[in-house]
């Protein structure tokens, strides 16, 4: 079979709605595009432990506590089901676990915006289990029917994980709006504080051309505009229900689609770029745990002979 | 020998299907393929000696007697109950969105 040939089956089966497996043929522009997405979820997930890790030991009681470490202890475990899909992919390319490791810890690899920035109250934990992780169900959602198999069998349990995050946040924001003045300001401080990068979340409107074989292949289905679009359709009205305003400019419906105002594209491209402002301690911590841990890898995967 | 049986559809993960009693493994593939292979898309049968499987038992296990609700949807029906109060119907039919 000529490399023509192997291409147009490879794009017949997708057609069907062929799921394509880990030692499947496929094309060398569709393996890197799908590792990247993948890696780039990955590392997300891995990034995104940390900024709720600082409030378990603040946590306001024991069953909080409980659900919060659950929450963290879920997105690591995210993390390591996708890094294998990942390895898998990666393997031909010659790209193993511990290269996507060492590219994320020097900086060279990209993970969602959300992760960069701090934590400083309680109600920002109750905003991003609510909204963040409601975000994330969203491109998450959407992923679940894409062509690569082994990727979309483990969001099946990731989504459903997220589904209990996000009722987790709900049962945070939801006490905090029904507290006292102070409680009320802390929420509405701590949306008004992540409002921007959750619209920054999905992606600029207009794609960027890396993206084309992800549409191409099936790997991705629904652009980034239309992820913003029903995320705002879901939360939106839960805001206003729970009694607090929609951060300024607030959004306005036109009949068919939500305006929400210009949210400084730029500003998002630095962020994810390692600039945001909590870039570096976070990617400081991930570093030294890995250091630090170096040696308990090194002994589970046999490496250190044993005398 | 007794071989464990799992069969992959097209789309989704291998399955355990159940077992066959062969000699070797070629034998077991070709007695899966007879039981668990004749109908149905399915695009690999695997087998797997039974005694090449490591068990875990969820009585042997202390977390898995505690109470875990928080980490599952039935541990926050009240915060179901708690957006019917809001009435978030009412907010949604305000914003005059079709969902």
């Amino acid at each position: 079979m000529t490399d023509a040939e192997a291409l147009e089956a490879f794009e017949a089966r997708i057609a069907r709605g062929e799921k394509i497996e880990a030692g499947d043929w496929m094309p060398l522009d569709y393996r890197q595009a799908a590792l990247k997405l993948i890696q780039m979820h990955a590392q997300s997930e891995l990034m995104g432990c940390l900024p709720e890790r600082e409030w378990i030991a603040r946590a306001p009681g024991l069953r909080r506590k409980l659900a919060l470490t659950a929450k963290v202890q879920d997105e690591c475990g995210h993390a390591q089901l996708i890094l294998r899909v990942a390895e898998d992919l990666g393997a031909p390319l010659h790209r193993t676990r511990e290269a996507m490791m060492e590219d994320l810890i020097a900086g060279r690899a990209k993970y969602h915006n959300v992760f960069h920035y701090p934590v400083p109250s309680w109600a920002d934990v109750g905003v991003i289990a609510w909204l963040v992780d409601g975000a994330a169900v969203i491109t998450q959602g959407a992923l679940l029917d894409c062509s690569y198999g082994p990727y979309g069998r483990i969001l099946e349990r990731i989504c459903a994980e997220e589904a209990v995050h996000i009722r987790h946040g709900e049962d945070i924001i939801l006490s905090l709006a029904s507290g006292d003045a102070a409680h009320r300001q802390s929420l509405q401080d701590a949306l008004n504080r992540w409002w921007r990068p959750l619209l920054h979340f999905f992606g600029p409107p207009d794609e960027l051309s890396h993206a084309a074989p992800l549409y191409r292949y099936g790997m991705r289905k629904q652009t980034n505009e239309e992820l913003r679009q029903k995320f705002l359709g879901r939360v939106i009205p839960q805001i206003r229900a729970v009694g607090l305003d929609l951060p300024d400019p607030a959004p306005e419906w036109d009949g068919e689609k939500w305006v929400y105002g210009d949210p400084d594209w730029e500003q998002w491209r630095a962020v994810i770029n390692g600039k945001g402002p909590m870039s570096a301690e976070r990617l400081g911590l991930r570093r030294l745990t890995w250091e630090e841990g170096r040696w308990i890898r090194e002994a589970m995967s046999g490496r250190l002979a044993v005398a | 020998m007794i071989y464990e049986v799992f069969v992959k559809p097209a789309a989704k993960g291998a399955e355990h299907a159940g077992s066959v009693a062969a000699a070797t493994a070629d034998a077991a593939l070709a007695f899966a393929h007879e039981q668990f292979g004749r109908r149905g898309a399915w695009v690999e049968i695997w087998v797997v000696p039974r005694d090449q499987i490591t068990v875990m038992e969820a009585a042997d296990v202390p977390s898995a007697q505690f109470d875990r609700s928080y980490r599952l949807m039935a541990g926050y029906k009240h915060v179901e109950r708690k957006w019917r109060e809001i009435d978030l119907a009412a907010a949604r039919r305000e914003e005059g969105l079709r969902r």
